[in-house]
């Protein structure tokens, strides 16, 4: 696992650039533009956050191949045609995210952290700057039997990588979903 | 005639002119091409992306009904990818249009719903996704406006800056974009006059009629075309009824109804409608027999007329009626009581204008209509606010201002027109007619009058019209503008519109009409009613006694001889409570029939009040605002036995059948009467006035067309009344409803 900050998966990208075409260049001179881009983000959304189903890249294709026809302006023609293009080109990258797998790690929903007892010094600096609560273990104490070392809830985590931020001893790193189950200790 | 142009739409050979647009040029073809943005009569948007069709040789799909045809064109309109896109427009739609077609009102005939069934639209394709404080039905009379429902065609846009306020626009903008107000405000906040258009053509439910809601569905309707009866300007108008109710109204071939013709309807079905013929037993009324309460006022009529003579017993009739109902009202009357006290009292509210313009000009072909004002090249509109008083006439204004023509308002309020106007004159209040006067003075002074016209006249000798000099400081409008605005007037084809009826303002515009040389189409005079001219004239009929007869004013006046009155639609009480003597004289009197649609001030007064059918429930032919003769359909059930009936047993119980089977062979005598020609209508009537009748000897001497005296110097005053004075104009219950009527 690399610990450089990795680039956007591409879902995040083409919901960015969508999300920037709603706020910025779409006018609303016609009737599919303003509704399709509407339903492409809330879809990519659902990606994203890992609530995709097959069926929504069905629908995505749909909307990039229909609203190039059905736009009324070259604007419109361009953000269906780029978010075919995406599709088309990153097809795996798709279809990874709908089982739940985001190999850049942008997508929060996807992500998850784990704490490597190895490089661990139980500091406790990662519970203080999480803000959902989901690292549990307490501070080292020396000579104590129970000492309780810190593990990330997997539930509560919600991906957001502050821990990984506060961590001097970078013990802190990402784990792709699948990977972690495979690990998971029985 | 315009260049012909030759395209190919789905294999066929179609022909059309140049300009035509692609959707038009198909539908020549027939050859539907779906729309939900494009309406016919409205400038195409080109939003919502059904109308997309392929074309050979281009890349992209072309928008039908904003792209022109071109020579040689190949156009397809069912291809897959065509049906594809339409169909995935349509999938869209759905995802924003939380709409259950089980509960919608529009259901059955929502272009939506077609289309969706027409393309086998997958609704469920896209998730439903209504957006965060979405705007749901606004809370507004009249109008129900669900907009989690619109599809932002935009039709509804368009429609308003046309025909109405110019109220509605797209707001926000992207993915939230809403049609609503400014401001969102309601839309009584907003400036709409309710006048429906928007309803007209939504292609959705977003918009529907408030009070139309569970009376029934699409399909259960059951439309007829008739016309509104409550103005004079008669606008064509679809009714449609399902289960014998009224569900609503819509505009017929005009497109156009006004608030009144749209929701005004809805006194026909209030529950305080007489059901019943009523007599009066002791103070209170009770309910009885058509046949009892016709036979008690035959014998009362019979019994008065026997103890103190005929001409003890008139009849007023209103202006609402039909000229079959007016006509045997007079014949009722002159035949069957044998006399001539009666009149219209279409007069009281100014239907003398029948007889002012019949005297000027010896036929009505002076009177315009509505369209005859949307054509017009110069427009003269007197009276307060006559736009906000008649909307049809308002929008013929503005369809002709928008066409170039040049709008001269004489309105002492800034009323809508006023914004339109060319030339604003605005006089203090009363004083229009002076200013009218000054027009006149301008043209004689001027030699802007038309010479040849008036010596065709008999006796003409402009000399002999007195006009006295224009006083600025009456007015407060200066001579120049005066000036300016007669310069104006004496171009081109002019409609004179006009809301004030008194007597010296109709002669006015009619002396401004005769000097310019306006014989045709120049007067559209409006009434609050559906037939004054009708009422004006076909209440005077054939077989008249000899004694002349008293006219409505007359015989309600508190000395006049009348000892028992028959009162059809016409409320004196209440529209005259503050003239001296009205209702004292209603009261005093031995016996009063009261036939109306409620129980008005007028009628609570009555010996016996009778129940009537109302606009739509009546059928009979009318004089439209053009002198044209309109035929009324009885659309919606009748309650009451037709008036025509009622006349006729009560002249039969009065020994006077009249021998009438159908209101048909009522309409034929009617007809005999009017003899349309290209002339317009003519009749060979008496004279309306006591002058003599001119009309044989084509246009009467204009010199005779002497200016009446005019009260305005008296109404001028009212503007100086003192604080006491108003106080206590104000104070007088009669004048205070008449302004809350």
């Amino acid at each position: 696992m690399s610990s450089e900050i990795p680039a956007k998966c591409e879902p995040t990208r083409v919901l960015e650039a969508l999300k920037e075409f709603a706020n910025d260049a779409m006018c609303d001179r016609c009737l599919p533009c303003p509704i399709a881009t509407r339903q492409a983000i809330a879809l990519l959304e659902r990606v994203v956050g890992g609530r995709g189903e097959a069926e929504d890249l069905a629908r995505l294709t749909r909307i990039s191949i229909r609203l190039a026809d059905a736009a009324r302006c070259p604007r419109g023609e361009e953000t269906a045609n780029a978010l075919g293009e995406s599709l088309q080109n990153n097809k795996e990258e798709y279809e990874e995210h709908l089982a739940g797998r985001c190999a850049s790690g942008t997508c929060r929903a996807l992500v998850r952290f784990r704490v490597v007892p190895e490089r661990c010094t139980m500091c406790g600096l990662c519970q203080e700057a999480c803000p959902r609560g989901a690292i549990v273990g307490a501070p080292y104490v020396p000579y104590l039997g129970d000492n309780r070392p810190y593990v990330i809830r997997e539930k509560k985590c919600d991906g957001c990588g502050r821990c990984v931020e506060a961590c001097p001893a970078h013990a802190i790193e990402r784990v792709v979903k699948e990977w972690r189950c495979q690990n998971r200790s029985p | 005639m315009s260049k012909q142009i030759t395209l190919n739409i789905d294999e066929q050979t179609v022909t059309v002119p140049e300009g035509t647009t692609i959707l038009e040029a198909a539908g020549m073809a027939e050859i539907e091409i779906p729309r939900l943005c494009y309406f016919e009569g409205l400038p195409p948007s080109g939003t919502c992306r059904l109308c997309l069709v392929e074309i050979e040789g281009q890349e992209r799909l072309a928008v039908s009904c904003t792209q022109r045809v071109k020579e040689g064109m190949v156009v397809h309109t069912r291809t897959e990818r065509v049906s594809e896109a339409r169909r995935f427009v349509l999938e869209l739609i759905w995802s924003t249009h939380p709409g259950d077609c089980t509960t919608c009102e529009k259901s059955g005939a929502c272009d939506l719903q077609r289309y969706t069934y027409e393309y086998d639209v997958d609704k469920a394709r896209y998730p439903m996704y209504v957006p965060e404080g979405s705007p749901g039905t606004h809370d507004d009379p009249l109008i129900e406006r669900n907009l989690s429902l619109c599809i932002l065609c935009g039709r509804c846009i368009r429609v308003c800056r046309e025909q109405g306020q110019g109220i509605l626009d797209f707001m926000q903008r992207g993915m939230a974009t809403v049609v609503t107000t400014s401001l969102d405000k309601p839309l009584l906040e907003s400036g709409c006059d309710f006048c429906g258009s928007c309803i007209a053509v939504c292609p959705v439910g977003c918009l529907v009629e408030r009070n139309r809601k569970l009376r029934g569905r699409e399909w259960e309707l059951e439309p007829k075309e008739t016309r509104c009866g409550l103005c004079s300007l008669g606008c064509d108008l679809v009714i449609d009824v399902a289960h014998g109710r009224i569900v609503r109204t819509r505009p017929g071939k005009d497109g156009y109804l006004c608030v009144r013709g749209k929701f005004g309807w809805d006194f026909l079905v209030s529950e305080d409608r007489l059901s019943q013929p009523l007599v009066r037993d002791g103070d209170a009324f009770r309910e009885c027999s058509w046949d009892e309460a016709l036979n008690t006022v035959a014998q009362h009529l019979a019994k008065i007329r026997e103890a103190r003579g005929p001409d003890t017993v008139g009849g007023v009739i209103g202006g609402h009626v039909s000229n079959e109902a007016i006509y045997l009202f007079g014949k009722l009357f002159r035949a069957g009581v044998g006399t001539n006290n009666v009149d219209s009292a279409a007069g009281l509210a100014g239907a003398n204008v029948a007889a002012q313009v019949l005297d000027a000009f010896g036929n009505l072909r002076p009177l315009s209509s509505a369209a005859d004002l949307e054509r017009a090249k110069t427009i003269l509109s007197v009276g307060p606010e006559l736009g906000e008083s008649y909307p049809r006439a308002r929008l013929a204004i503005k369809r002709a201002v928008g066409k170039g023509a040049k709008l001269i308002v004489v309105d002492p309020s800034e009323s809508e027109l006023a914004r339109l106007a060319t030339i604003h004159l605005k006089p203090k209040a009363g004083t229009e007619v002076v200013v009218l006067e000054g027009v006149i003075r301008t043209l004689i002074d001027e030699g802007l009058h038309d010479t040849e016209f008036l010596s065709s006249c008999e006796g003409s000798s402009e000399g002999t019209m007195s006009v006295g000099s224009y006083d600025a400081s009456l007015t407060g409008i200066a001579d120049a503008e005066v000036q300016e605005a007669a310069k104006l007037f004496a171009k081109g084809r002019a409609v004179i519109a006009l809301s004030d009826l008194r007597e010296e303002t109709v002669a006015r515009a009619l002396a401004l009409l005769m000097l310019t040389g306006r014989s045709k189409h120049g007067l559209l005079a409006l009434f609050p009613m559906a037939n004054p001219w009708g009422a004006a004239m076909l209440i005077r009929g054939d077989a008249i006694p000899e004694t002349a007869g008293l006219s409505a004013q007359q015989m309600l006046d508190k000395d006049s001889p009348i000892a028992a009155l028959y009162v059809v639609t016409a409320d004196p009480v209440g529209s005259f409570g503050g003239k001296d003597g009205v209702k004292e004289k209603l009261s005093s009197l031995e016996f009063l029939v009261v036939q109306d649609l409620f129980l008005t001030k007028t009628a609570q007064l009555a010996d016996v009040v009778l129940p009537l059918n109302g606009f739509l429930e009546e059928e009979g032919t009318v004089f439209g605002a053009g002198g044209k003769l309109l035929t009324m359909t009885a659309a919606a059930p009748a309650r009451h036995p037709p008036l025509w009936q009622v006349f006729s047993k009560l002249s039969e119980r009065l020994d006077h059948a009249m021998g009438y089977r159908s209101i048909r062979e009522i309409r034929t005598k009617v007809k005999e009467l009017i003899s349309e020609g290209k002339e317009g209508p003519t009749y060979r009537f008496p004279s309306l006035t006591d002058k003599g009748d001119t009309r044989a000897k084509g246009l009467p001497p204009f010199s005779r067309f002497s200016l009446p005296e005019t009260s305005w110097s008296a109404r001028s005053q009212i503007s100086t009344l003192t604080p006491a004075q108003e106080a206590t104009l104000d104070s007088n219950p009669a004048n205070t409803e008449e302004v809350a009527k």
